[in-house]
């Protein structure tokens, strides 16, 4: 039935079943939507025409912050400034620059659009709470710019037109005032426009990529996303929504000035995402209907109300964070089971159907080495020259040199505090070297972002097990497949590595080990041609271990290349074909793993030296 | 010269009144990791407290304990009853605190209504010297602002508080684990930020006709000086709130109003494009 997860709640307590039923593309919204979009047609009553306008309203605001925010995870306060661009855009060239009123609408929300993207620019390496500050800054700037400035009329604002064609189609007068079913009616008809072009990038590809940088920047960033572009992108979008929120608002008010974009719009917009949810592709209409119902129809005065409406905002982050969409998601599951108990059954069989538990850990005890071969005749994929790196007088680095072949498993050990890690994110780009560089497949990649090291197909893995929790194994693994750009077969990479009858688990659900695993899969699938693995096997069960080195060997026989970073010594030896050791962030030796063990140097940096901090 | 002096003179002032909020924001930001965006609201609700203290009688100089033990009631209560259960999502903290400006901002109009009071000042007239003019309710705010950094530097350097105040901003699991009750010491945290809200909203009253957005500005003006400054550290808010001061007060000598207001946002910005963690990089994100 439903089954194409469209968006995401932060509920990690619940239930992967109840998770999906909420996650499900809901055809309950579908029937809400239709029945709102008939209902201007139906109702002549003004006050209920008014609540419906106003609902519309808050949803637009909604939808731009739940773009930004609710999607990609940027919490941004700006929305109201750059809505309120596009609304006195509209209001200043249609009434006094005589532009016809759709002209003047569209270069509005152009204009909204261009100036969210400057805004997303200026504060790309800004996080958390930073960023938050920041775009309240702008908001603030531009609240204060509208309300000094003549051209926008100053504290008293201006008018915005009203003279649209008017004609009747049934009961609904097409014309602008705020209580006409017209203007209900093109608000929801533009917002299911907005919905669908959401719902059908959020299925894309990169839609999925969208994702990935609210669950995980860092771990997205590993797999080829680029999260920078993701954050204009988000913006961009977000800055359609806000400058059709601010078009529509004046439109309904019939007059743009500055409250209309000042600091309590903008708690009410959260407010009203908050009350949907965050992250539901529906949540800024419920959220605006219920908004807006209560706004007009609670017997009490306007202080009351905002007071209760912050109160709400309280109890709902404590008590009920997936919002009033998830709830409603929820109870439509209830309704649709009641209604349809046959199909509901039938697929609590296919679930019971499916077998417990494979056995994907039947690798053969082998205590042969797989590696220690030559492969000096091989070309060079990967090399390293001069790096070195300090951090505040430390040299966690000095002088490094290698040269990876291709199809090799190349390892790197040493003790604790050796340099390994700042190595591992000197290669991977996470960290810039202080001099030296590293050339990946001929080319100089030094000062290449990770994401863009990614994709060129050098993907690391990290220590701790670091994946998307609260999207599936399955989505994991499209939003990894994504950045390679060739359509994979998921499933079958999913069989190989044993995760197969987790395809539909929730990542934050996986075991410890399983989720590691999948993070080696998450690397494979986004094309990697060398693999960097940082400590795979730390933490690891036997069975796990097992299970991993097999899995290397086969990722290797796929012809990738592979960078190890392991404390295991049985992996190292079983595994790699030669073996690096540094000690004190220098380089000590380079060889096949016996030679390298049985190097008095090694032995002393593991064991002697008066350093008690063998690994 | 004499006007570029005084500018300087009014920047102080205000650099000492974004301090007072910035370092109560610091605090709190520091050990709960939560920013808290209804601050200003607490300090426009300490402006009004004090309003109602003093036209019901009660001396200035009493009004501002008074005011201040007040705040620290209502940010106990805040911490404990709304702040404490999102711990665990720092995004959550400030969701809460957008909530509460909402319920301070609809109190204050219900309880002292939309219209602006003014309350004496303490001190009357101003005295010239050498033609720079010095008015003691100014002076008042600067030493005020020299007594409370004096105090939270002991406080938190010297006492055994202060230093289980910072062993918890700076790892709180370590702090627990070495039986340091972090749960208390966020609502510390949270009452002495109240407190310093209270003290600002008093000394503002003193200064400026009362208004429900009293404090907004000094809110806005004060995180601003704070990222400039490097959140987490209580040296980069007081560095902060002297360039945001400064650069008020000379724009509202030698510019215009609306220069005066988006000058603090210019700075941020380009502060920020160099120095993305402002100008004191602290280790950690939150380690006073």
């Amino acid at each position: 039935m439903s089954t194409t997860t469209t968006n995401h709640a932060p509920a990690p307590a619940r239930s992967t079943r109840i998770q999906k039923i909420a996650n499900a593309r809901a055809p309950f919204a579908w029937v809400l939507l239709i029945v709102w979009a008939l209902l201007p047609w139906i109702v002549t009553d003004a006050v209920f025409l008014n609540v419906i306008t106003l609902s519309m309203v808050w949803a637009f605001w909604a939808l731009s912050l739940n773009i930004v925010w609710g999607f990609a995870g940027q919490f941004s306060m700006a929305q109201v400034a750059i809505g309120g661009l596009a609304a006195y855009t509209y209001a200043i060239l249609a009434t006094s620059a005589g532009w016809p009123a759709l002209a003047a609408i569209v270069l509005g929300i152009v204009l909204s659009v261009v100036v969210s993207i400057l805004i997303a620019l200026l504060c790309l390496r800004l996080e958390g709470f930073r960023f938050a500050i920041m775009t309240l800054a702008f908001a603030l700037a531009g609240i204060g710019l509208a309300s000094s400035l003549d051209i926008t009329g100053g504290p008293s604002g201006i008018t915005v037109p009203t003279d649209w064609p008017v004609f009747t189609i049934g009961s609904l007068r097409w014309d602008t005032a705020g209580v006409t079913g017209g203007l209900a009616f093109t608000g929801i008809l533009v917002f299911f426009v907005l919905i669908a072009l959401l719902a059908w990038f959020l299925r894309s590809k990169s839609g999925r990529a969208f994702l990935s940088i609210r669950e995980d920047s860092l771990l997205a960033e590993s797999l080829g996303v680029n999260p920078p572009r993701m954050r204009v992108l988000a913006f961009a979008i977000g800055g359609v929504a806000a400058g059709v929120a601010g078009v529509y608002q004046v439109q309904y008010y019939a007059y743009a000035y500055p409250t209309l974009f000042s600091f309590s719009t903008l708690v009410n917009m959260i407010v009203v995402v908050v009350l949907g949810g965050p992250g539901r592709l529906y949540g800024p209409l419920v959220g605006g209907i219920v908004y807006a119902t209560l706004s007009v129809g609670l017997p009490i005065g306007g202080d009351l109300q905002a007071a209760l409406f912050g109160a709400a905002i309280i109890v709902i982050t404590i008590f009920a964070r997936e919002g009033l969409a998830y709830y409603l998601g929820i109870a439509q599951h209830r309704v649709w089971r009641g209604l349809f108990g046959m199909l509901s059954r039938s697929r609590r069989a296919d679930e019971a159907g499916a077998p417990a538990n494979a056995t994907s850990a039947d690798v053969t005890e082998s205590s042969d080495r797989v590696g220690s071969r030559d492969l000096s005749s091989q070309p060079v994929v990967l090399s390293g020259t001069g790096l070195q790196k300090s951090f505040g007088g430390v040299t966690a680095v000095k002088d490094m040199h290698f040269a990876v072949h291709e199809g090799e498993i190349f390892g790197l050990i040493g003790p604790n505090g050796a340099g390994k890690t700042t190595a591992f994110n000197l290669i991977t780009g996470f960290t810039r070297p202080d001099k030296g560089s590293v050339e990946w497949l001929g080319a100089d990649v030094t000062r290449v972002s990770p994401s863009a090291r990614a994709r060129a197909g050098l993907v690391r893995t990290f220590q701790q097990p670091r994946t998307f929790p609260k999207l599936t194994v399955r989505e994991n693994m499209v939003i990894a497949a994504q950045s390679a750009g060739e359509t994979q077969d998921i499933d079958g990479v999913l069989a190989d590595f044993g995760l197969a009858e987790e395809a539909e688990t929730l990542a934050g659900r996986l075991s410890y080990g399983h989720s590691k695993r999948l993070g080696v899969a998450l690397a494979a699938a986004a094309g990697a041609k060398m693999l960097m693995l940082d400590e795979p096997a730390a933490g690891l069960n036997a069975a796990d271990i097992k299970q991993l080195m097999a899995d290397l060997v086969r990722l290797r026989d796929q012809g990738r290349t592979i960078w190890l970073v392991e404390h295991h010594m049985d992996v190292i030896m079983h595994l790699c074909d030669r073996v690096m050791v540094l000690d004190a962030g220098a380089m000590i030796t380079t060889g096949a793993p016996d030679d390298v063990v049985a190097d008095p140097r090694v032995i002393e940096a593991y064991l002697g030296g008066g350093r008690d901090e063998a690994a | 010269m004499e006007q570029l002096i005084q500018a300087l003179v009014d920047g102080l002032v205000l650099s000492s009144l974004y301090a007072i909020v910035a370092l109560g924001l610091t605090i709190t930001f520091g050990v709960l990791e939560v920013v808290n965006f209804s601050h200003g609201q607490l300090v426009t609700l300490a402006a009004y407290l004090a309003f109602t203290m003093v036209t019901a009688g009660i001396s200035f100089w009493l009004a501002i304990p008074l005011v201040m033990v007040c705040l620290i009631l209502i940010g106990m209560v805040m911490e404990i009853a709304t702040f404490r259960p999102v711990r665990s999502v720092p995004i959550n903290g400030l969701l809460v605190s957008i909530g509460w400006i909402a319920i301070f901002t609809a109190f204050i109009h219900i309880l002292w209504g939309p219209n602006q009071l003014n309350l004496d000042s303490v001190f009357r007239g101003s005295s010239k010297v050498l033609g720079i003019s010095l008015n003691p309710n100014n002076l008042l705010v600067i030493a005020l602002a020299l007594v409370v950094m004096g105090l939270l530097a002991v406080l938190l350097r010297m006492t055994m508080i202060g230093k289980m105040l910072r062993a918890t901003a700076q790892n709180r699991e370590a702090a627990a684990l070495l039986g340091v009750r972090v749960g208390w010491m966020n609502t510390l945290a949270f009452s002495i930020g109240a407190a310093m809200a209270g003290l600002a909203g008093v000394l503002l009253a003193n200064l400026f006709p009362i208004t429900p957005a009293l404090g907004d500005s000094y809110m806005v003006f004060a995180f601003v000086a704070l990222v400039i400054g490097g959140a987490g550290s209580a040296v980069g808010a007081v560095l902060g709130s002297l360039v945001v001061g400064m650069a008020v007060a000379l724009a509202q000598t030698f510019g215009t109003t609306a220069v005066a207001s988006t000058l603090p946002f210019i700075v941020l910005i380009i502060v920020l494009l160099f120095r993305p963690r402002g100008l004191i990089r602290t280790e950690s994100e939150a380690s006073l």
